[in-house]
């Protein structure tokens, strides 16, 4: 998988590209680890390049949904492929974690 | 569609027969038919009547592990159990698994697979195993208390198999629905071994892991179950029986 970081605002978009399985997630975690340790809040996740994702890559962005709450932070989701946001819908993620059209809409919704 | 929903409309949901806390109380006569089973789900694991053998149900086929280690398939759908647990399969993912791993290591894995450990899990693993360990137990009397019974079981070991185990993850606060964590039963690919798992080494295989919201419990009514006294603590000896 690559990862990829642009800062827009106030928000860190990573754009994520191939699969997030059991071989990938410890990398993107520990990537996200290292953001929220370093003060970063908003995080957007662009999943446009993203093929695949696996339970395992929803247990890693529920748990960065709950620590950046925690900090009064958001994590927002953006231009998923319809493989990737039926994954979303099935698991009830969907109903969690803010999900936008494209990258733009989601900084937009950071207010 | 809506959200966690499949099959016309009818969400992902585990349906138990009964409560696990009947069985390891002793309770091994009841009058569900497989056929009751079959309308629920097509995977999943139980047991037999007078705890004759473990269950198997894959791609909606009934297998019975015997306590001598046959195993029988059952076409017969009026077969009656006494606790079975069972889902409509069909997985929101799957993983691969490429290397050995011992099975504490494999454990911490398959935890890491399921994103919350508050709600239930169908998890069905395919592939080859260097070792198995599983059990069976023999055809018991009833009323005799399942950690009791299963000091009697025939414990089987195998190396370099193939086959599927099939199951459930049951959240820990749930002890007396079904059992807490992970529940795996195996069935080699030439249907010919199977138990209870107990311990395995994976070489090489596929995950697939189904996310459950919804719990379909039904409460047996048989005079035993009616008038039984449940509130005794079970879980030392749920464990003692499962692991």
């Amino acid at each position: 998988m690559e990862i990829l970081k642009r800062k827009e605002k106030d928000a860190l978009v990573i754009s994520l590209k191939g699969r997030l399985d059991a071989v990938t997630t410890p990398v993107l975690e520990k990537d996200l680890t290292a953001l929220m340790a370093g003060g970063e809040r908003f995080l957007v996740l662009d999943l446009g390049g993203l093929d695949y994702i696996s339970s395992a890559g929803l247990r890693t962005i529920l748990a960065v949904t709950k620590r950046l709450r925690a900090k009064q932070g958001k994590l927002l989701l953006a231009s998923l492929k319809s493989v990737v946001r039926e994954v979303f819908d099935i698991s009830g993620f969907s109903s969690i974690i803010p999900i936008f059209e494209s990258v733009d809409a989601a900084i937009s919704g950071l207010g | 569609m809506s959200q966690r929903t499949k099959c016309a409309g009818k969400p992902d949901s585990l349906y138990l027969c009964a409560p696990v806390n009947a069985l390891v109380e002793g309770i091994y006569e009841e009058k569900i038919p497989l056929q009751e089973l079959k309308r629920h789900g097509d995977f999943g694991l139980g047991t037999f009547n007078h705890l004759d053998g473990e269950m198997v149900l894959l791609d909606g086929q009934v297998y019975q592990i015997c306590g001598n280690g046959q195993v029988n398939r059952i076409t017969d759908d009026s077969v009656l159990t006494p606790f079975a647990a069972v889902t409509f399969y069909h997985p929101l993912s799957h993983e691969n698994l490429a290397k050995e791993m011992p099975y504490e290591s494999f454990l911490d894995w398959l935890g890491a697979l399921l994103p919350s450990p508050n709600i239930f899990y169908a998890i069905r693993i395919d592939g080859t195993f260097s070792r198995m360990r599983a059990r069976s137990v023999p055809r018991q009397e009833n009323y005799r208390p399942l950690a009791e019974a299963a000091t009697g079981q025939s414990l089987f070991h195998w190396q370099d198999i193939q086959g599927t185990l099939a199951g459930f993850f049951t959240p820990s606060f749930l002890p007396s629905v079904s059992v807490p964590g992970l529940h795996l039963h195996f069935l080699s690919d030439d249907h010919g071994r199977g138990g209870h798992l107990l311990e395995c080494v994976p070489t090489e295989v596929r995950v697939g892991v189904q996310m459950i919201y919804h719990l379909e419990l039904s409460l047996p009514s048989s005079l035993d179950y009616l008038t039984w006294d449940f509130r005794r603590d079970i879980g030392a000896d749920l464990h003692k029986a499962e692991k």
